[in-house]
């Protein structure tokens, strides 16, 4: 195996492909992908199902082997090294627990296998079930306690052998919603305590904003965005990172010449909007205009409708720190949903069916190209 | 409210006894009250020609264990009851050790094709049991015997100058019993394997199990049910078997189904006989505990 | 294991017959021991309806008669178990001596020990207990219990016996020289070792045994006169000795039942086989002697002058019929027979 040691790069892969079936059946899971993932980073795979991350996840974890490409590990090629040779462990999605074994057995079956000293197995089983919390369980069978607990034995059993990597495979998804929450600080602390490489699978876009140091978007097999969340969800690549990380509104229309209200749009079937947007366009270009519902104002209509949206409120949902509201474009070119954060001593003042205006707050609409 | 209540409860102890009664009169009729008969015939003496007479005796009873010297009517150890006996625990334990050991592998295959042509393996498994048994073992017969298919290949290919002896021997009994009996040693331990989590077979890789250990620490106690199960299926016919020993054993060395024949037949004894097959119950009924004992409380947790 | 007459009368045209029986015969015998022509025969010519049932040992019927309400008219039991019957009062005293074809009866089975003066039974069939040795393997004297009990190397390996405890039990007692229900222990001692030793010898201890000698695998077995010849017509170096330390002969023989349903059909059954032609139909089916004088102008070309059935004029002193012994004494057998089959 030839070196290529890249420092601060824990996992390489080079036009990695994995393709199933043959000849007319073939189906491509993971389409040729090259990326890196840093050392101490907890790096997540976001995407609908179907997408390949947990195929890419389980070529890293030797579970498949690729079709064609390279993976490296510290800079050795690993593609063809099977799963028990690999210094890479794995929480499964169903935690996969040995039934037949007490928590403690589980935790210490890897480093059992290792062939390490009964003592030191012993030793690092009470220092993994003091990490999770779960010393008072050490002698139950897992198919004894909660959820919430077997996920922790599943985190301590893959972290028992200290792995270079640690590889989640939407690990949390079976979990309430609470004991979600929780489980997310959790598992960013313990990353945060062990620098390990955690590489997370989630479809969840918001446990992948919360917990991530960088994330990769993927659809049908390939990347469409890696970056950090704020690059993300703020600046996403294109339509579908856009769509899929967080909930967005898109207004199609084509670039005019700009002036002094700055960059201007001619909607579809508004006219000319002054848009408040970094991003420079090309007169006649044919966008979208990518705009989060936070970033919206709301406000009842007061003015001549000219340079505006405006429409009537159809629904207005109260969701605790904020309330949502969904618009009707007078245009009937579609909905527009908005997002306002409640204060306290607020009224209710738009009701569904008033008439509104909606404005952007300056310089957080994106332009992709249409 | 709570006469009604009661009321609704009688009917329903009713309807339940009157739904068990006919499963109850099978049970007592064709189980219980032959074995009863049994249990009374072993505690009285042979008659002249057969029968019994009804003379109560210990005799038989102390003729498992015991051999009253032809001669001189002193106890001793029983040389040939335990030396049968032992010969039948030896060789259904070989058997069902080897049905397991090719068993578990076969099971092991099926559970890991794909969902349709698991149901034609587990079909052809089942395929032996569409022929009558004695068919079955008197095809093992023409197989193995001096004149057979394997001797005239083997003589054929020059690998041996005369025939092996084959038929006729304890190896000749345990081929049969495996042959016969082993669709039942693949069929419970291919049901376990078949609810075994794929799952744990990854974790168990990704936790540095080599194969090996993958099967030893994960499969196989995970389809220990399965294995128990098929065990217990495998060794009870065999201990008791009847058929085998004559066919392919040529009846030279007795088995305890052959002995207990002897005994209703030929050696008219059937106190004796009727306190061997008890004996034989027993160790079944031991064989049985075992099993609920060791094969019940686990693996079922998963799945 | 029940073959019913009527259903091969019906395909044979015969239905119209026995709508018109005048009543129903029912046998139990050994199996393939019947001679369908001869039921035939008998439901022809006295317009009787009969059904055959089989059993496969003298003790599995006993104990089915035993029970009562059988309803059996006629059983076939070896002879050594006839006086068993006798005495437990399973039979009906038909007088078959007295019938008018029990001139025919050979004079070795006129009056028979089993039942003197032929009150009770008629012979079915006869037979020898010998030895069938394959002489292209063993060349030497086969008229020695030595070829099964001590034998030479060439048949080791290569020997049958069949499980009939008083078979091989009246053998060995012949070839240590003691007599048959000897309880002389010294002697069953003997006995006992010489067995024991000998099964070392033995490939197997298997009625189907016998048949193994056309393929080869067995070259000696413990048989009887009809098997003999049969294995003879098989393979033609097949031959049958008597021992001269003593051989038994016997017969199973027709009696009725006490309780018989049938009792006249019965009774005309017992005289009807007694008729040289028809014990003839039996013989040629099964390959085993008639006991019935004149029965050998109808057999088979195969059967005629064969030495299987018949006892040579030296060897004639050194037969005995087999008889059952004292209980205490089966007991003692049936433990010997058990420490060699063990």
């Amino acid at each position: 195996m030839t070196g290529e040691i890249t420092p601060g790069v824990a996992i390489r892969l080079k036009k990695v492909t994995k393709t199933y079936g043959s000849g007319n059946g073939t189906v491509a899971a993971v389409k040729s992908t090259t990326l890196d993932i840093f050392k101490n980073e907890f790096f997540t795979l976001l995407g609908p199902s179907g997408c390949g991350k947990t195929t890419l996840l389980r070529l890293i974890g030797g579970f498949e082997y690729p079709t064609t490409g390279t993976i490296l590990l510290d800079g050795q090629d690993i593609a063809s090294v099977p799963p028990f040779r690999r210094p890479i462990n794995t929480v499964f999605q169903n935690y996969a627990l040995f039934p037949h074994m007490t928590v403690a057995e589980n935790i210490g079956f890897g480093l059992r296998m290792l062939k390490r000293s009964r003592d030191e197995i012993a030793a690092r089983v009470d220092e993994m079930l003091k990490l999770v919390r779960l010393e008072h369980l050490s002698g139950r069978r897992t198919a004894q306690i909660s959820g919430g607990q077997q996920q922790r034995v599943a985190l301590a059993r893959a972290l028992a052998s200290e792995p270079k990597v640690l590889l989640l495979d939407e690990s949390l998804s079976a979990l309430d919603y609470k004991l979600r929450k929780e489980m997310q600080m959790e598992l960013k602390s313990l990353q945060a305590a062990t620098g390990i490489t955690f590489i997370f699978v989630t479809h969840d876009q918001e446990e992948a904003l919360t917990m991530s140091d960088r994330v990769a978007v993927l659809s049908s097999g390939e990347i469409m965005q890696v970056g950090t969340p704020h690059e993300v969800y703020n600046r996403p690549a294109n339509r579908f990172v856009a769509n899929f990380v967080g909930e967005t509104n898109f207004l199609q229309g084509r670039g005019l010449n700009p002036d002094a209200r700055g960059t201007m749009i001619d909607l579809q079937g508004i006219g000319a909007v002054a848009i408040p947007t970094k991003d420079t366009v090309a007169p006649g270009a044919l966008v979208n205009i990518v705009v989060r519902p936070e970033h919206l104002r709301i406000s009842p209509l007061s003015q001549e409708p000219a340079t505006q949206l405006t429409g009537s409120v159809k629904t207005v949902s109260f969701c605790g720190p904020e309330t949502q509201y969904t618009v009707e474009l007078s245009n009937g070119s579609g909905l527009l949903l908005v997002r306002k954060y409640n204060t306290p001593d607020e009224n209710p003042s738009i009701a569904v069916g008033d008439q509104v205006s909606v404005k952007f707050t300056p310089n957080t609409a994106q332009v992709l190209p249409g | 409210m709570a006469s009604l209540e009661s009321t609704r409860l009688k009917t329903e102890s009713r309807t339940r006894w009157l739904l068990i009664s006919p499963a109850m009169l099978v049970v007592i009729i064709g189980a219980i009250a032959p074995l009863l008969v049994i249990v009374i015939f072993s505690f009285l003496t042979p008659g002249p020609t057969g029968g019994v007479n009804f003379t109560p005796s210990f005799d038989a009873w102390t003729r498992v264990l015991f051999d009253r010297d032809l001669f001189d009517d002193t106890l001793t150890l029983s040389g040939t009851n335990l030396e049968i006996l032992l010969r039948s625990l030896t060789l259904s334990l070989a058997t069902t050790f080897l049905c397991l050991l090719v068993g578990f592998p076969t099971a092991y295959f099926i559970a890991t094709r794909n969902p349709l042509n698991r149901e034609v393996w587990l079909l052809l498994v089942t395929v032996p049991f569409w022929t009558n048994l004695l068919i079955r073992t008197f095809a093992i017969q023409d197989l193995i015997r001096n004149e057979g298919i394997i001797n005239t290949l083997l003589l054929k290919a020059g690998l041996i100058s005369a025939p092996i002896q084959i038929l006729f021997t304890n190896f000749a009994i345990c081929l049969g019993l495996v042959y016969v009996y082993l669709p039942l040693m693949i069929l419970p331990v291919y049901a376990s394997l078949e609810r075994l989590d794929r799952n744990l077979l990854e974790a168990a890789s990704d936790l540095y199990a080599r194969p090996f250990k993958v099967l030893w620490e994960v499969i196989v106690p995970l389809s220990k049910p399965g294995i128990i199960a098929g065990s217990i299926l495998v060794f009870i016919p065999s201990i008791g078997t009847y058929v085998t020993p004559i066919l392919l054993g040529g009846g030279r060395n007795l088995m305890i189904g052959n002995y207990i024949e002897l005994q209703f037949g030929q050696g008219r004894d059937w106190p004796f006989g009727s306190a061997i097959s008890l004996t034989l119950m027993g160790i079944v009924m031991v064989a049985l505990l075992i099993y609920i004992r060791h094969g019940d409380t686990r693996g079922h947790e998963h799945g | 294991m029940r073959f019913t007459v009527t259903s091969a009368a019906f395909i044979l045209g015969l239905s119209a017959t026995v709508a018109l029986a005048e009543g129903n015969l029912n046998i139990y015998n050994w199996g393939e021991y019947t001679s369908p022509e001869l039921i035939e025969k008998f439901s022809k010519t006295h317009n009787v309806h009969v059904t055959l049932t089989d059993f496969d040992s003298n003790d599995t019927a006993l104990a089915k008669v035993r029970q009562g309400a059988s309803g059996f008219d006629v059983v076939v039991p070896s002879q050594s178990f006839i006086p068993t019957y006798i005495q437990e009062g399973l039979l009906a005293e038909t007088n078959p001596g007295q019938m008018e074809n029990a001139k025919n009866l050979e004079e070795r089975w006129r009056d028979p020990a089993f039942d003197p003066g032929r009150k009770y039974s008629v012979p079915w069939l006869w037979y020898t207990s010998g030895i069938s040795v394959n002489t292209s393997a063993f060349k030497g004297d086969i008229n020695t219990w030595k070829v099964i009990l001590d034998p030479p190397d060439e048949l080791k390996g290569k020997i049958n016996i069949v499980p009939e405890m008083n078979d091989i039990m009246f053998a060995a007692i012949k070839f240590e020289g003691g007599a048959w229900c000897t309880s002389d222990k010294a002697l069953l001692t003997q006995v006992r070792d010489r067995l024991v030793e000998a099964k070392k010898s033995w490939l197997s201890i298997d009625y189907a045994g016998i048949q193994r000698m056309a393929t080869g695998d067995v070259s000696a077995s413990l048989d009887w006169s009809g098997s003999a010849l049969k294995r003879r017509t098989e393979n033609h170096s097949i031959a049958y000795g008597l021992p001269r330390e003593g051989f038994t002969y016997g017969s199973d023989n027709v009696v009725v039942l006490k309780d018989a349903p049938n009792l006249e059909n019965a009774k005309l059954f017992q005289n009807f086989i007694m008729a040289p032609e028809n014990a003839a139909l039996n013989s040629v089916y099964a390959k085993y002697g008639a006991a019935i004088i004149g029965a050998e102008k109808y057999y088979s070309e195969d059967m005629k002058g064969a030495p299987e059935l018949v006892i040579p004029a030296d060897m004639e002193s050194k037969g005995e019929l087999l008889t059952l012994c004292d209980p205490k004494i089966t007991q003692l057998y049936s433990r010997i027979w058990q420490d060699v089959q063990k």
